[in-house]
């Protein structure tokens, strides 16, 4: 058992694994911005070298950091500023910069040892072995400033900042000739990472879940994939709302799914549902109250194939240096979703949302689109997905998952649409429907449509509570709050996750999340990160809403 | 088990720390137990918990569990998690199980109106109290109703009939001597301005458990709070007093930890 190391920071003790993958929480060191931390993937902090990796006279370390830095201090001194101001400056300004002083005043090292002084208060390291100045007037300004910082756990991945510079840091290696030494980044090379284990094996104990037993003794399709407490799960066709949901769908759950009128996020959802579905042979019914719903399955998505390899390839390159991250937690996903999409990748695919859906994925499939302003009340409707869904065919015994998706229920046109109760019994018997014929059903609805009662009804019914909203364009107040303001097209926040044959909620690390449409083709939800704050404006955070769990004030739930 | 299991804050509440067994004697009998939850937060737990007191080996009570939220196999696999095996305690005539949810039993196909199908529901469950009350050796019922929201649905959102069904599932209280335990969900009704129907199960009830969020947030040791008002708590004197206890639990597979707030460790 990895021993949990208890920082003094504030932040709750280590959860309980959910679902199939085993998680040892270890709470990293908090970082000296003070950001909360949530334990989330396991960070091995055992490797601490010393706060300084190098120190002042280990000229040869790094040799071609220090050529640099003896004959163009300035390209060192610039990415150094990079790292330091945490992209919001560029490498190429900095530098700039510093050459101009330099030129001017021939007194650079000023303003060097200024930023010596933050990056030694932003990663914790002492002043070593003489003060700042005396440092950097050596040799004009370098000095070992990133040391062992990165050992302290704050991840691995590629960082790409601000004008998309890639920032490798090795361990224990920096140079320069006399003096001082920039412990300047080195790009693209690096050994192996000593701290990040994600890379390896995510178990640390001797016991270990016999999983290959369960998913072997009991075949399936495709589609689908064992989840606990003997459940079975299928896609989303999100990737990464399948890894919140802690799988996917679970088979035999009514997913609820609550929009907002001002986006259409909800039918981003809906897309990718119905696809995954058509891609995985799954029969699927489609409703919603549009005259003709047909043409809706014109708009459906199709799977991104090769593109992935590319970057794959890219990356593995890459993944051998000890990277700078300080928005780590963005990449302890990526290491198990590139193990696992090798065996699985057949689960869930990314869908190119720029591209239709194929032909013949039509074709042969059984697939069902009913108008629901056709009839005046829902039975006949619910009558149609009894009657579709016992037609499933079962191939060997094996369960294929069917797939129900209803788009916005409560819409104006339908007749039935001020019967309430019409509705929440047509509700009921579905959900029992799907239990008892192992499909999955979606259905979107608007809340501000219905009244507030029924509105809670139909949260307490769903087993699966999701609600998406738009962002707004322009909002000065969120995009300081938040990085990456600017690519996001709305949050996605999940309220309930599907607790089936068992009664132990599912608590998430966060619960609010941004949807971002990767490269304009692929939908990506990423947790919210706060904006960096300046050393000097703590004070913003006590008030910037981290912790309040009420989500009446429209606070962001980090 | 030789001895009773070990007393809980929950079922302290519910006792007035007299006694760990729901029904030892006919004075703890009679009473209506009423859950409230929201959606953040879910009160099956409670259900869970009582459940299986009512079955514990201890005690010899028959338990008539009208389900309208879930099939009898999702309560089947959580409780043999917490060590009590709904199957077999199904097969000693020990629990009635009646599934709401499948549609023959309420009679829907074949055109009942909702009132026959409440009557005629009503009626099975008297039958079931007065045919078990006829074997000696038991002598306690609980009627186990989850949830009444959904009952609601069934009814056609007439609350007079889902009252009017409560209220004769009450009488069955005052009658036989049996237990009522209820769940609901308070955030349904919370925006009327009129007296509805939680209200009036509150007003009947004797004892309310709602179940909350903490009001600080999501926290994964803590997964929320529990009020439990017990009306009707008899200190001896004869007197009877309104005690109210709130604590914290966390749930876990196998059983729910109750403590007070801030002595989790």
């Amino acid at each position: 058992m990895v021993s949990v190391d208890k920082s003094p920071a504030p932040t709750a003790p280590p959860i309980q694994p959910l679902g199939q993958q085993t998680y040892v929480v270890v709470q990293p060191p908090a970082p000296p911005t003070g950001i909360p931390i949530q334990p989330g993937h396991q960070v091995q902090s055992s490797v601490l070298a010393g706060p300084w990796s190098t120190g002042l006279c280990d000229c040869f370390s790094d040799v071609s950091n220090c050529c640099i830095t003896c004959w163009c201090p300035c390209i060192t001194f610039g990415q150094i500023a990079e790292i330091v101001d945490r992209g919001s400056t560029s490498c190429g300004a900095s530098g700039a910069l510093y050459a101009l002083i330099a030129y001017i005043t021939g007194c650079a090292c000023i303003y060097s040892c200024f930023y010596r002084s933050r990056m030694r208060r932003q990663y914790m390291l002492p002043e070593d072995p003489c003060p700042d100045c005396l440092v950097e007037l050596g040799r004009g300004g370098d000095g070992d400033w990133v040391g062992t910082a990165m050992t302290m756990g704050l991840g691995a991945g590629e960082e790409k900042w601000g004008k998309g510079v890639p920032l490798t840091r090795r361990v224990g290696e920096a140079g320069d000739e006399e003096g001082g030494r920039w412990g300047a980044p080195a790009t693209g090379k690096g050994s192996s990472s000593v701290t990040y284990m994600a890379a390896t094996k995510p178990r640390t104990t001797s016991f270990s879940r016999n999983f290959s037993a369960v998913s072997s003794t009991a075949p399936h399709a495709p589609g689908l994939k064992h989840g606990p407490n003997g459940t079975l799960f299928l896609s989303s066709g999100i990737p990464d709302l399948d890894k919140i949901l802690g799988g996917g769908f679970a088979l035999g759950s009514l997913v609820m799914v609550m929009e907002d009128p001002e986006a259409p996020h909800h039918m981003l959802l809906l897309r990718n549902f119905m696809s995954q579905g058509l891609i995985h042979h799954q029969p699927l019914i489609y409703a919603s109250s549009a005259k003709d719903p047909r043409g809706f399955l014109g708009t459906l998505p199709s799977p991104m194939v090769s593109k992935d390899d590319k970057s794959r390839v890219h990356e593995t390159e890459q993944e051998k240096g000890l990277r700078i991250a300080w928005q780590y937690k963005k990449y302890f996903g990526e290491h198990n979703s590139e193990s696992q999409r090798d065996g699985k990748s057949e689960y869930c695919s990314n869908f190119d949302l720029r591209k239709p859906l194929e032909r013949h994925f039509f074709s042969g499939q059984r697939i069902d689109c009913v108008s629901l302003t056709e009839s005046t009340d829902l039975a006949t409707f619910q009558e149609h997905c009894s009657s579709f869904l016992s037609q499933t065919p079962r191939d060997n015994g094996n369960i294929a998952g069917g797939r129900i998706a209803i788009q916005s229920l409560c819409s104006p046109q339908c007749e039935f649409s001020n019967k309430e109760w019409e509705m929440l019994s047509f509700i009921r018997s579905l959900k029992s429907l799907v239990r008892s014929s192992n499909a999955v059903s979606v259905i979107t609805f608007a809340p501000s449509l219905v009244s507030t009662a029924f509105s809670k009804r139909l949260q307490h019914l769903a087993d699966t509570l999701v609600s998406v909203k738009a962002i707004p364009d322009e909002d000065k107040e969120l995009a300081k709050l938040l990085t990456g303001y600017q690519d996001m097209v709305g949050l996605l926040s999940v309220h309930k996750v599907a607790r089936i044959n068992t009664q132990v909620p599912a608590i998430l690390e966060a619960t609010t999340f941004s949807m971002k449409l990767q490269k304009r083709r692929s939908l990506i939800l990423e947790c919210l990160n706060q904006a960096p704050v300046d050393g000097s404006s703590g004070a913003s955070y006590a008030s910037s809403g981290s912790c309040s769990g009420s989500s009446k004030t429209g606070a962001l739930d980090f | 088990m030789a001895n009773a299991p070990p007393s809980t804050l929950l079922d302290d509440s519910l006792d007035g720390k007299a006694a760990a067994v729901f029904s030892t004697s006919p004075a703890a009998g009679g009473r209506m137990i009423l859950v409230e939850d929201c959606v953040e937060t879910s009160g099956a737990f409670v259900v869970h918990h009582l459940l299986k007191r009512c079955l514990s080996p201890h005690s010899s009570d028959v338990v008539v569990f009208l389900s309208f939220a879930h099939p009898f196999s999702h309560y089947d696999r959580i409780l043999r998690k917490m060590g009590c095996n709904l199957s077999v305690q199904r097969d000693n005539k020990r629990l009635m199980f009646l599934d709401m949810l499948v549609l023959e039993r309420l009679g829907r196909d074949r055109g009942k109106t909702s009132e026959d199908v409440f009557i005629a529901l009503f009626g099975e469950i008297q039958k079931a109290v007065e045919l078990c009350l006829s074997y000696e050796g038991r002598q306690h019922i609980t009627v186990i109703i989850d949830d009444v929201s959904l009952m609601e649905v069934d009814a056609n959102g007439s609350s007079n009939l889902v009252l009017d069904f409560l209220h004769y599932c009450y009488s069955l209280t005052a009658q036989f001597g049996c237990s009522l335990i209820t769940l609901n969900h308070d955030d349904v009704y919370s925006n009327e301005d009129r007296p509805g129907l939680l209200l009036k199960l509150e007003y009947l009830a004797d004892v309310v458990i709602k179940v909350e969020p903490l009001s600080t947030g999501l926290a994964s040791d803590v997964h929320g709070q529990l009020t439990v008002s017990n009306k009707g708590i008899h200190d001896g004197s004869g007197k009877s007093r309104n005690k109210v206890h709130n604590f914290h639990f966390r749930i876990k597979d196998s059983s729910v930890e109750y403590f007070y707030p801030g002595s989790k460790t």
